[in-house]
């Protein structure tokens, strides 16, 4: 009995899933903004019987000397051919359509939700690309996802 | 036997705490390519060491970002218990591969004060290939430069590797709330020896008679620097009394007799520093006290066991300081205190043996 007590906690640990890491580290120059991903978790996502989330944080810096427009209600993720819009909104304010103004430092919060549907019939590993719309151009971040997330 | 094994599950339990303490840094220092584990440790970094009172609302932390000659560079100010550093997250978007010069990184420090990183081991330069990001780990020369300064200005010196074109880049924090242990350098683990002798003893417990010394060690985690909780180990023995009676008529006008006490608490601790080097410790806790009477193999041992309470007061003095070729910084310190044993009730064949008990203690510690 008491070993069973003891080796209790490594097979709880032994039971959960490996935690891979999915998000490579990147600093991005696009449209006159510099974008940082440095603090997405790099292993967490949830999921459900019918969905996989995570959440996907970025930091936007507008370079220029005058203030300029955001509109975040075009994020999306991409697997495969398929666009799937994500939520994201400013972390300080909550707001989706914003002006930053000049070389404004803020973060952004992407809730990224898949139906797990999407990738029912995928025996693949994907690299799944992010997108956050910028004023003109859109940062994009690839993210891993495993075949047996859908399952 | 039994005190081996203790010392042991103390002494492992530091070491294994010491371990997980500082893993989040080790990677510093290091160029490194895309690879995906670094977004592990990069993240695991900023979301344990991140400095509260450096972060701005509109971000939730301290990162800054900037751009100059093709390179995109992200800054963040970290810490742990004995030092702070700048995260400094090079990406070179130029079509030229470039060298990053660590020991001729500045810091400025409210516009008045100029400071060069303060490595404590030799730091090579890093190269950071067209296409490529790098991530180093750059200290500062003093933690306590920290309580006073406002606004630090950094400038990373970015080297053309082929045309030794020199490039700048600047960034400034400002700090927006106190937070004191970004402040103050402390030691986080401590695992200390005591050695004494009784001073004075009341109650029943007198009739155990006085000890000949005690020894006690202790391993302490303080994840503040002014308090903190430990594990403490202690043994009372050779109790003897003057006219070798002892509370057990059995033993009366016994040659010789001894007994001894066991005792394993945990303790909170709490400590206040006068300067770097003195510092008063005061912990308190309860414990499981094992009480040993008797000596004669023909008159046998009894036993009983309970709760106590202990404290102890010291004074303690850091006499010699060890910065380790791995970064780790050693304190070596002795100290002179009082401590306090009190069991509520006991009884030990049939006689109560509740009581204080105080004694004088050396102490000689280790804490990194």
């Amino acid at each position: 009995m008491k070993i069973l007590i003891l080796l209790l906690p490594i097979l709880v640990a032994c039971s959960s899933r490996m935690p891979f890491v999915r998000s490579e580290y990147q600093v991005l120059h696009v449209d006159e903004f510099i974008v940082s991903n440095a603090y997405v978790h790099p292993t967490q996502i949830e999921r459900d019987e019918i969905h996989l989330s995570f959440s996907y944080r970025v930091i936007i810096k507008n370079q220029m000397n005058f203030s300029r427009k955001l509109d975040l209600a075009n994020s999306t993720i991409m697997i495969g051919l398929r666009k799937i819009p994500i939520s994201c909104k400013a972390l300080s304010h909550g707001s989706i359509k914003f002006e930053m103004k000049a070389e404004e430092t803020l973060a952004v919060d992407c809730l990224v939700k898949v139906n797990k549907g999407e990738g029912i019939f995928q025996v693949s590993d994907y690299k799944a690309i992010i997108e956050v719309p910028l004023e003109k151009k859109v940062a994009q971040f690839p993210y891993l996802l495993r075949a047996e997330d859908f399952q | 036997m039994r005190h081996f094994y203790l010392i042991f599950l103390l002494f492992s339990t530091t070491l294994m705490a010491n371990s997980y303490y500082h893993t989040p840094l080790v990677f510093g220092g290091v160029a490194a390519t895309a690879g995906l584990g670094t977004q592990a440790a990069i993240y695991h970094s900023l979301m344990q060491t991140e400095l509260k009172g450096w972060s701005r609302p509109e971000t939730g932390s301290s990162i800054r970002l900037e751009s100059a000659c093709g390179i995109e560079a992200e800054f963040h100010l970290v810490g742990d218990h004995r030092r702070n550093y700048l995260l400094l997250g090079i990406t070179n978007s130029s079509a030229k591969n470039v060298v990053i010069k660590n020991n001729a990184v500045t810091f400025r420090l409210d516009k008045t004060k100029e400071r060069y990183p303060g490595f404590t081991y030799n730091s090579s330069d890093n190269r950071v290939i067209s296409g490529w990001w790098s991530i180093n780990l750059i200290p500062f020369p003093s933690k306590e430069e920290f309580r006073d300064v406002k606004e630090i200005e950094v400038q990373v010196p970015v080297i053309d590797e082929a045309s030794g074109e020199q490039c700048s880049l600047t960034t400034h924090f400002n700090k927006t709330k106190k937070i004191e242990a970004e402040n103050i350098s402390y030691s986080a683990f401590e695992f200390s020896l005591d050695g004494g002798g009784a001073i004075e003893q009341f109650g029943n417990i007198r009739r155990l008679g006085r000890p000949r010394g005690m020894a006690a060690f202790e391993f302490n985690f303080f994840p503040r620097p002014q308090s903190g909780f430990g594990l403490v180990f202690s043994n009372e023995a050779g109790f003897q009394d003057s006219d070798k009676k002892n509370i057990h008529k059995k033993f009366d006008g016994a040659e010789s007799y001894s007994a001894n006490i066991s005792y394993l608490g945990f303790q909170y601790v709490y400590r206040h520093f006068f300067s770097s080097e003195f510092f008063l410790q005061y912990a308190i806790g309860p414990g499981y006290q094992s009480v040993e009477d008797g000596k004669e193999e023909d008159l046998g041992r009894i036993e009983s066991r309970g709760l106590a309470f202990s404290q102890k007061l010291v004074m303690n003095w850091r006499f010699f300081q060890w910065y380790a070729p791995s970064g780790e910084t050693i304190d070596i310190f002795t100290g002179l205190g009082l401590v306090h044993f009190y069991t509520p009730s006991m009884k030990i064949g049939g006689e109560h043996l509740d009581g204080h008990r105080v004694g004088g203690l050396l102490r000689v510690g280790v804490s990194f």
